[in-house]
């Protein structure tokens, strides 16, 4: 990262060919849409390239990295909120229940599974904590330094998010048993 | 739940909770704090996502990158321009030194900019005591042309010297002197003042004028002496009126003629 904060933009590629997947992962998980993942990891790097000068070398050049890319997810989640998209639990329980109704067929496409899909329902926070430590594999003291808060912090944080996650699951489990 | 149960049960999902805390942890289930039960199956949860699939992107996005890449390669200037602009922001605004040499900056600017407007007050002040003082010296000035004794009238040209020609009613006031002050010294005084001026179209005007207003020789010579040294043609013709005058004495018409032909 520090050849690319010197101007060899060679590197860039790089840092890209090592985390790319990882990035994609992050937002997939975050968004459930590939095409939105593809864009904002493009975007991520492209801020990587322009605020270069900014890192100083201190720190984990993934924290760093992950810092950025909350930040433009955050973008992208308030710009979704604008258009108005939000994800209504009884919306997505009625679609689930029907298989031949558009929010089935972004699933199948997709290939979310139930996991994916109580994900889904969980709050920001608490989603983007589970992706950064589950999927992303992060150590705590990595995340807290993400996304600011103690290590312990975190933990609650993802205790909380599982027992959520836990409970989403297995309402999505009664419904599913439901429709067949 | 307690916040601290939580920080454990996160611990023991991971199997990363030391001997001491393992204990704390056991005594919390034991005493009915921990539910067994929702921890085991929120381990079993979290296995599952750790051994779910990891998404993959198209080649499209790599293709994107590169493409992206290139192009940030191939048009280096804009970007400089605009890296420039970003690394001074980062210099003012980034680093405690940047900071602490914005403030210094800003101060120094406050107080250049402090004394330039005071000394601009300053100035302003200066100019209305001056703008003050010439209309008084004007108003002194014009009231002492119209005072009977002779020395305070000459004294009343002296005072308007500086305001002539800048003052067009103090100029206005010297040629009425000039022209019909009954006193000659007073006139010849008038006169003295009004060629310091002579350069000015209007004043060398109101003296070409003032030639055939004169009566005594005196100041018929000094204007012609004036006119001499201006060579002033304009004159001429007020001098031949003269000259050609009736009463005119021979002397005054001899010099008045030497004067017309050193103009001409």
């Amino acid at each position: 990262m520090l050849k690319v904060k010197a101007g060899q933009l060679d590197q860039l590629g790089l840092l890209f060919e090592r985390h790319n997947r990882p990035l994609y992962g992050f937002f997939y998980r975050l968004t459930a849409d590939g095409a939105i993942s593809e864009d904002l990891v493009q975007n991520v790097f492209v801020r990587i390239m322009k605020y270069s000068h900014t890192y100083k070398g201190d720190g984990k050049f993934t924290t760093w990295m992950y810092h950025m890319a909350r930040n433009l997810f955050a973008d992208h989640y308030k710009k979704q909120k604008k258009m108005g998209y939000k994800e209504d639990p009884e919306v997505t329980d009625k679609y689930f229940r029907d298989e031949f109704n558009a929010e089935e067929k972004r699933i199948k496409e997709e290939q979310l599974d139930m996991l994916q899909l109580a994900m889904n329902r969980l709050s920001e926070d608490k989603r983007e904590v589970l992706v950064l430590s589950k999927y992303q594999g992060m150590k705590y003291q990595d995340i807290a330094e993400v996304l600011e808060i103690t290590e312990s912090a975190v933990k609650v944080r993802i205790f909380r998010a599982l027992k959520d996650l836990k409970a989403q699951y297995e309402k999505l489990e009664v419904v599913n048993s439901q429709g067949t | 739940m307690d916040e601290q149960y939580m920080s454990l049960i996160t611990d023991y999902i991971d199997n990363n909770l030391s001997t001491e805390r393992k204990r704390e942890f056991d005594t919390y289930v034991a005493e009915g704090h921990i539910d067994m039960s929702e921890v085991e199956a929120i381990k079993v949860l979290q296995t599952k996502m750790e051994t779910a699939d990891t998404p993959e992107p198209s080649v499209a996005m790599t293709d994107n990158f590169y493409r992206m890449l290139n192009d940030a390669k191939a048009q280096p200037s804009p970007n400089k321009r605009e890296w420039s602009l970003e690394r001074v922001w980062q210099l003012l605004f980034g680093t405690n030194s940047g900071r602490l040499a914005f403030g210094m900056a800003v101060l120094l600017i406050g107080v250049v900019a402090g004394r330039g407007f005071s000394g601009n007050a300053y100035q302003n002040e200066l100019k209305n005591l001056s703008s003050q003082m010439s209309e008084m010296q004007q108003m002194m000035s014009m009231a002492m042309l119209e005072e009977e004794s002779v020395s305070e009238r000459l004294k009343g040209v002296q005072m308007s010297s500086g305001l002539v020609s800048s003052n067009k009613e103090v100029t206005d006031a010297m040629f009425v002197t000039l022209n019909n002050d009954e006193s000659t010294n007073v006139r010849m005084a008038a006169l003295n003042l009004l060629s310091e001026y002579a350069d000015d179209p209007a004043i060398r005007e109101g003296l070409i004028n003032s030639i055939s207003e004169q009566e005594s020789p005196l100041m018929q010579l000094a204007l012609a002496e004036l006119m001499v040294e201006l060579q002033e043609q304009k004159a001429v013709k007020e001098f031949n009126q003269i000259i050609e005058g009736e009463y005119t004495p021979e002397e005054v018409k001899t010099t008045l003629r030497e004067s017309v032909n050193k103009i001409m």
